[in-house]
C-alpha cells in the first residue's frame, strides 16, 4: 500500500562536510604526489618510485571498482615491506635519508587509505613535509623553482579538495597562485625579520655525493675534472680586488706518501719544528661559499691564521690546511685570513723523522727516475741547483695536454723518459717523486688554481675545471715553498687559465664540455652572479646579515626601534585592509548607481528636465510627472530601486536599476 | 535549581544572544559583511599550524634558510586563508522568502534566497537551523538561487527556527567563516495527523464534486525541475541517468459525500481532538468526500480542493494559540 503523502516524511540532504573523493579530487592529488615525489628519487633509493606507483594504481584500480581496499593485513604487509626496504637501503642507519624515505613512504601508502575529503587533507598536511625535504638535498635558485611550482600545485590541490563549483585546471591553478601571491609579501618581511636560532638538537649526518677530487692521485685524475664546468666556490675578498692569478693556489689538501702510482694522505708526520713563530706577511681577507662536495677539506690561499664561520666546526691542521668536523654535505660559507708570505727570524727545522717520510719513496718503483735523482745528489748539487735543474727539464722538453698517453707501472719513468705529455698532475707527481730521490723533502698539494673573475657581483668563482696539483718543498731556511712544475711547461695555464695552455685539439675537448661563445659566456657569467646573489642573500642570510639589513633599513637594531617599526607596519597593514575593506562593496555598488543616476539626468536633460542643485531624486521626479505623466510607472520604478539601494543596502538591486535607466525612456 | 556553572553558563549564553541580537537585528533579509561575519581556525587549521612548526624546526636544525622561507610562506597561506575565507562568504545576500506549512512533528521546509555579489561567487556554504540538517550551497556572482532549507516543528501553531547557521571553510578547510543569522523567519504547523475514531457527523446535503485536483498524492502527474531541498526519493533518476538534467517527480490525488469535522463530535483534548481533525481532514480529501469544519468561533463550509485543505488546516493550526504571535510574514 501507497502511504498517503503527509506520511512520506520528506528526507533532507545529509551533512555534506565527509565529503567522497570524487574522480578530479584523486585526480589531483595523484598529480600533486608525483610532482612532490619526483625531486627526491634522485636523493633516494628508486624503489620508493615503484613503491608510490604501485599504491596510486591500487587506488585508481579502487576508484574504477576493480580493486577492493587492502585490508589489514595487505596494509601492514605494505608497511612491513617499506620499512624493512629502507632498513636494506641504508642499513639501518638513521640518516636524514632514510627519514625522508620513510616519509615518502607514508605518503605514498597512505594513498590507499584516502576515501574523504578530510583524509585528503592529511595527505597535503604530509604533502608539505615532503616540499620541505626537498629542500633538504638541493638549494639551487631551481630547486626553489621547483618547490614553489610544488606549492603551487598543493595549494590547488587543497583548495580543489574543498571545491563546489565547477571550474578548469587551468582556473584552479590560477586561484591557488593567487593564494601564494597574496601570501608572499607577507613571507618576505617574516624571512627578512624573523630572528634565526642555531640548530636545536644535533641532527642525522647527511650523506651528500662525493664531487672534485678524492684523498689520493693518481695520473688521469684531475684531467677528468678539466672538463667539469660545475662551480667549486666563490670568494669575494673584502678589499674587492682579486690577488694576481700566480697566488691564486687554493690549497685543499696535502699528498705525502707515494705507493709507486698514486699519492696519498698518510699520517701527518708532525708539525714542522718552527723555531718561533714566523712574521705573517700580505694578510688577505676573504670569505668563500662552498658547493657541498662531501668531503671535510675546505680551501684556502697559503697559509691560513684565522679562520670563522657559522657553526664553529673548521681548524687549521698542522700543515695550514683548513679541515671542516664533518664532510660538507651542504654549501657553506667560511672567512678566512690568510698570509701570502712568511719570515722567519729564525730557521724552521725537520724533524729526522718527518725529513724520512718526506724523502720516502718505495724501493723497486720508477728505477729510472730515482737513478736521475741520486746522479744530481752525487754530483755535489745544491738543493736550489737540482730544484731549478728538475724545472729546466720540463721546460725544456715536455708538452701539457689534457690527453695525455695512458701510463704503465712505472707511471714516473714513462713519464718522464717516454711520453713527456701530461696535465698538472703529472708533473706534480713526477716533480716531487724526483726531488725525493734526490734527497729534497716534497709532497703533492691538490686544490684549485686561478679562477674566474665575475665583474657583475665582484667575485671569483672557482670551477672544477680549475683543478691542479702542485709541489711544496722543504728548502732549508724557509720552510715549505710552492713550487708548480706545470708552470714552467705552460705558463699560460698559471696566468691565464687552462684554455690558453691548450692546443687545437684539447681546446676542441674542452669547448663541447663548455660553451665558448661570447653572448653565452655572457648569460653564464649573469647566470652565475645571480647564483652568487642567490646564495649571499638567501642561502646564507644569517643574524650577521640581518643585523645589517636592518641597521641599514631602520637605522639600528635596538629593540624599541623593531618593536616600534613592527607596530608601525602592523598599523599600516591593518590600516590597508580596513580601507579595502571600507573601500570593498558598498561603496562600489553606490559610485554604481550614482554614475546610473547620472547618466538619466542626462537623458532628462535631452527632454528638457534639469535637476536642480539640492533637489532630491523625489522631488525631482514629481516636477517631471506634473508635465510628463507618462513617465510615471518608470521613474517610480526607478526612484524605488535606487531608495533600496542607497538607503536599505540591498545592492543586489543594482543591475535592476541600471536596466531600467538604460531602457528609459521606453 | 541547577548548579551555579549551569546558572552561569545560562547567563552567558543569554548575553552572548543579547550581544548578537543588537550586533544583527530580526529582519527579512542580510547582507554578510564585516559587521556578521567570524573568522575562526578549526581542528585542520590547528594541525597545519602543528605542520608549520614542524617545518620549520627542520630548517632551523638544518640551518636551511629555503625551509625557513617555506615555514614563513605557510604562516603568510594561514593569514591569507583568513581573508579568502572572509571574502568568500562577505557580500551574501540572504532572503527568506517563505515557508511551506508542515505537520506537527515533520521538517518544515523554508525557502531562502542567496545572492553573492563577490566576482567568484561562494563555494561549499554550508546552512543550517539549530537542530536542523545541513545543506550545501554554490553561488555564483549574482545569481540568485533559492533553496529548501528544513527546521524541525514541534507542536502546531507557528514555528521560528531560531539562527540561521551559515558557514564554510572554503577556501583551505582550515579556516571557519560563520554567521548565525536573525532572520524573521516563521512557518506555520498543522497539528499532526494521528488517526482517531471517525467524528460523529451529522446529515448534510449530498454535493458531487469535480475531480480538482491536489498535490502531493499518489499518482505520478509529471516532472518539474529540480531544486535544491527536494526530497531525494522523488528525483527522476531513470531521467538523470539518461543525461536529460535533475528533476523531481511530482504526484497528485484524485477525489469523490460531506462530513463535518465537529469541534463537538470529538471526545478527545484539545490537542488530541486537533490531530484527529487533521487526519480525517486529510483522509476526506483523500477519498475526495467534502468536508467542512466547525470551532468554536470559526465555521468553514463543507467542500474539497488544496485551498479548502489548506484553509481548513490553517484554521486549526491558528485555534486557539497559547501565545498570539502575529503572523509577519505570508506563507506559501
Amino acid at each position: 500500500m501507497i502511504k498517503p503523502f503527509w506520511q512520506r516524511t520528506t528526507k533532507v540532504t545529509p551533512a555534506v562536510r565527509e565529503e567522497y573523493l570524487v574522480r578530479d579530487k584523486l585526480a589531483w592529488l595523484l598529480i600533486m604526489q608525483t610532482v612532490l615525489i619526483l625531486p627526491l628519487l634522485f636523493n633516494l633509493p628508486a624503489w620508493l618510485g615503484l613503491a608510490w606507483a604501485i599504491s596510486a594504481s591500487w587506488r585508481i584500480q579502487m576508484f574504477r571498482g576493480r580493486w577492493s581496499a587492502p585490508g589489514k593485513v595487505a596494509k601492514s604487509l605494505l608497511t612491513a615491506i617499506c620499512v624493512a626496504g629502507m632498513f636494506a637501503s641504508y642499513s639501518g642507519n638513521t640518516s636524514t635519508e632514510a627519514m625522508v624515505g620513510l616519509l615518502v613512504c607514508t605518503f605514498s601508502l597512505k594513498l590507499l587509505e584516502v576515501n574523504s575529503t578530510r583524509d585528503a587533507q592529511f595527505l597535503i598536511f604530509i604533502g608539505f613535509i615532503i616540499t620541505a625535504s626537498q629542500l633538504l638535498f638541493s638549494q639551487t635558485p631551481q630547486a626553489a623553482a621547483f618547490c614553489l611550482f610544488s606549492m603551487l600545485l598543493l595549494l590547488s590541490c587543497w583548495r580543489s579538495l574543498h571545491l563546489t563549483h565547477e571550474q578548469s585546471p587551468t582556473l584552479r591553478l590560477k586561484r591557488g597562485g593567487a593564494i601564494i601571491l597574496h601570501a608572499l609579501p607577507v613571507m618576505l618581511v617574516l624571512f627578512l625579520v624573523v630572528p634565526r636560532l642555531g640548530p636545536l638538537w644535533a641532527i642525522p649526518n647527511q650523506q651528500a655525493a662525493k664531487t672534485g677530487f678524492s684523498d689520493s692521485l693518481s695520473p688521469g685524475d684531475l684531467g677528468n675534472l678539466a672538463l667539469n664546468p660545475a662551480p667549486a666556490f666563490r670568494v669575494s675578498f673584502t678589499n674587492q680586488t682579486p690577488p694576481p692569478a700566480n697566488q691564486l693556489y687554493w690549497r685543499g689538501i696535502v699528498l705525502d706518501g707515494f705507493d709507486g702510482r698514486a699519492w696519498k694522505m698518510r699520517d701527518s708526520w708532525g708539525r714542522a719544528s718552527e723555531n718561533g713563530s714566523s712574521i705573517k706577511q700580505e694578510l688577505i681577507d676573504y670569505s668563500v661559499i662552498l658547493e657541498p662536495h662531501g668531503q671535510p677539506w675546505l680551501f684556502s690561499l697559503m697559509t691560513p691564521i684565522e679562520t670563522k664561520s657559522a657553526t664553529d666546526s673548521i681548524r687549521i691542521t698542522a700543515d695550514s690546511l683548513l679541515m671542516n668536523r664533518i664532510p660538507v654535505a651542504q654549501r657553506i660559507r667560511y672567512e678566512v685570513t690568510s698570509a701570502l708570505k712568511q719570515e722567519w727570524p729564525e730557521s724552521p727545522q725537520l724533524q729526522p723523522l718527518q725529513r724520512d717520510g718526506y724523502t720516502r719513496l718505495p724501493l723497486t718503483s720508477n728505477p729510472q727516475t730515482r737513478a736521475l735523482g741520486e746522479s744530481w745528489r752525487a754530483q755535489q748539487l745544491s738543493d736550489q741547483q737540482i730544484i731549478d735543474k728538475a724545472l729546466a727539464l720540463f721546460n725544456r722538453e715536455f708538452t701539457y695536454t689534457l690527453q695525455p698517453p695512458l701510463l704503465g707501472v712505472h707511471s714516473v719513468d714513462e713519464f718522464l723518459f717516454q711520453s713527456k705529455r701530461g696535465f698538472c698532475e703529472h708533473f706534480a707527481s713526477s716533480f716531487s717523486f724526483l726531488l725525493r730521490a734526490a734527497g729534497i723533502p716534497a709532497r703533492v698539494v691538490v686544490g684549485y688554481q686561478g679562477g674566474t673573475w665575475n665583474p657583475v657581483e665582484n667575485y671569483l668563482l672557482v670551477r672544477q675545471s680549475d683543478a691542479h696539483a702542485w709541489t711544496e718543498v722543504w728548502i732549508e731556511g724557509k720552510g715549505w715553498q710552492m713550487i708548480d712544475p706545470t708552470a714552467a711547461v705552460a705558463p699560460n695555464r698559471i696566468e691565464q687559465g687552462m684554455s690558453e695552455a691548450l692546443n687545437a685539439s684539447d681546446l676542441e675537448l674542452v669547448n663541447s664540455a663548455w660553451q665558448s661563445s661570447s653572448i653565452l659566456q655572457q648569460l653564464q657569467i649573469r647566470w652565475d652572479a645571480a647564483n652568487y646573489v642567490w646564495q649571499v642573500w638567501v642561502l646564507n642570510y644569517d643574524t650577521k646579515t640581518q643585523e645589517g639589513l636592518l641597521t641599514r633599513l631602520l637605522g639600528g637594531t635596538e629593540s624599541w626601534r623593531l618593536t616600534l617599526w613592527l607596530i608601525g607596519l602592523g598599523l599600516l597593514g591593518a590600516g590597508i585592509f580596513a580601507w579595502m575593506l571600507v573601500r570593498r562593496r558598498p561603496s562600489l555598488a553606490i559610485r554604481r548607481e550614482v554614475k546610473a543616476i547620472k547618466k538619466l539626468e542626462q537623458k532628462l536633460e535631452q527632454c528638457g528636465y534639469r535637476r536642480a542643485q539640492g533637489e532630491t531624486l523625489g522631488d525631482f521626479f514629481q516636477r517631471i510627472l506634473v508635465s510628463a505623466p507618462q513617465y510615471r510607472a518608470t521613474l517610480q520604478n526607478i526612484h524605488q530601486l535606487f531608495v533600496q539601494i542607497a538607503y536599505q543596502n540591498q545592492a543586489i538591486q543594482i543591475e535592476r536599476l541600471e536596466q531600467a535607466i538604460k531602457q528609459f525612456p521606453k | 535549581m541547577g548548579n551555579p556553572l549551569s546558572n552561569w553558563r545560562i547567563a552567558w549564553e543569554n548575553r552572548f544572544y543579547r550581544w548578537l541580537d543588537q550586533r544583527s537585528p530580526n529582519t527579512h533579509s542580510i547582507t554578510l559583511n564585516r559587521k556578521n561575519l567570524y573568522t575562526f581556525p578549526n581542528v585542520s587549521g590547528l594541525m597545519y599550524l602543528v605542520i608549520i612548526v614542524v617545518i620549520w624546526m627542520l630548517g632551523t636544525n638544518y640551518q636551511n634558510n629555503l625551509i625557513l622561507a617555506l615555514a614563513y610562506l605557510m604562516i603568510s597561506i594561514f593569514i591569507v586563508a583568513i581573508l579568502h575565507a572572509f571574502t568568500n562568504m562577505a557580500g551574501i545576500t540572504v532572503t527568506f522568502a517563505g515557508a511551506k506549512p508542515a505537520f506537527a512533528g515533520e521538517p518544515a521546509a523554508f525557502t531562502l534566497e542567496l545572492t553573492a555579489i563577490h566576482k567568484f561567487g561562494c563555494d561549499h556554504l554550508e546552512l543550517r537551523w539549530p537542530g536542523g540538517d545541513t545543506q550545501l550551497v554554490t553561488l555564483n556572482a549574482n545569481e540568485p538561487v533559492r533553496i529548501n532549507l528544513h527546521a524541525q516543528s514541534k507542536e502546531r501553531g507557528y514555528l521560528r527556527p531560531g539562527r540561521l547557521l551559515l558557514q564554510s571553510h572554503f577556501p583551505l578547510g582550515i579556516i571557519r567563516c560563520w554567521t548565525w543569522l536573525n532572520l524573521d523567519a516563521q512557518a506555520l504547523i498543522y497539528p499532526a495527523p494521528i488517526a482517531s475514531e471517525e467524528p460523529k457527523h451529522q446529515a448534510s446535503d449530498g454535493k458531487q464534486e469535480g475531480g480538482s485536483r491536489q498535490r502531493g498524492g499518489d499518482d505520478f502527474s509529471g516532472l518539474r525541475d529540480y531544486q535544491p531541498g527536494d526530497p531525494i526519493k522523488h528525483i527522476a533518476w531513470k531521467q538523470f541517468a539518461q543525461e536529460k538534467g535533475l528533476f523531481t517527480k511530482e504526484y497528485e490525488a484524485f477525489n469523490s459525500a460531506e462530513k463535518w469535522l465537529d469541534w463537538n463530535s470529538l471526545t478527545l483534548p484539545q490537542e488530541a481532538r486537533l490531530s484527529g481533525f487533521c487526519y480525517w481532514a486529510l483522509e476526506y480529501e483523500q477519498r475526495q468526500i467534502p468536508y467542512g469544519l466547525r470551532l468554536p468561533g470559526i465555521t468553514l463550509e463543507p467542500a474539497l480542493g488544496e485551498a479548502h485543505l489548506q484553509a481548513v488546516l490553517t484554521a486549526m493550526a491558528q485555534f486557539n494559540l497559547p501565545a498570539p504571535v502575529l503572523p509577519k510574514v505570508a506563507t506559501q
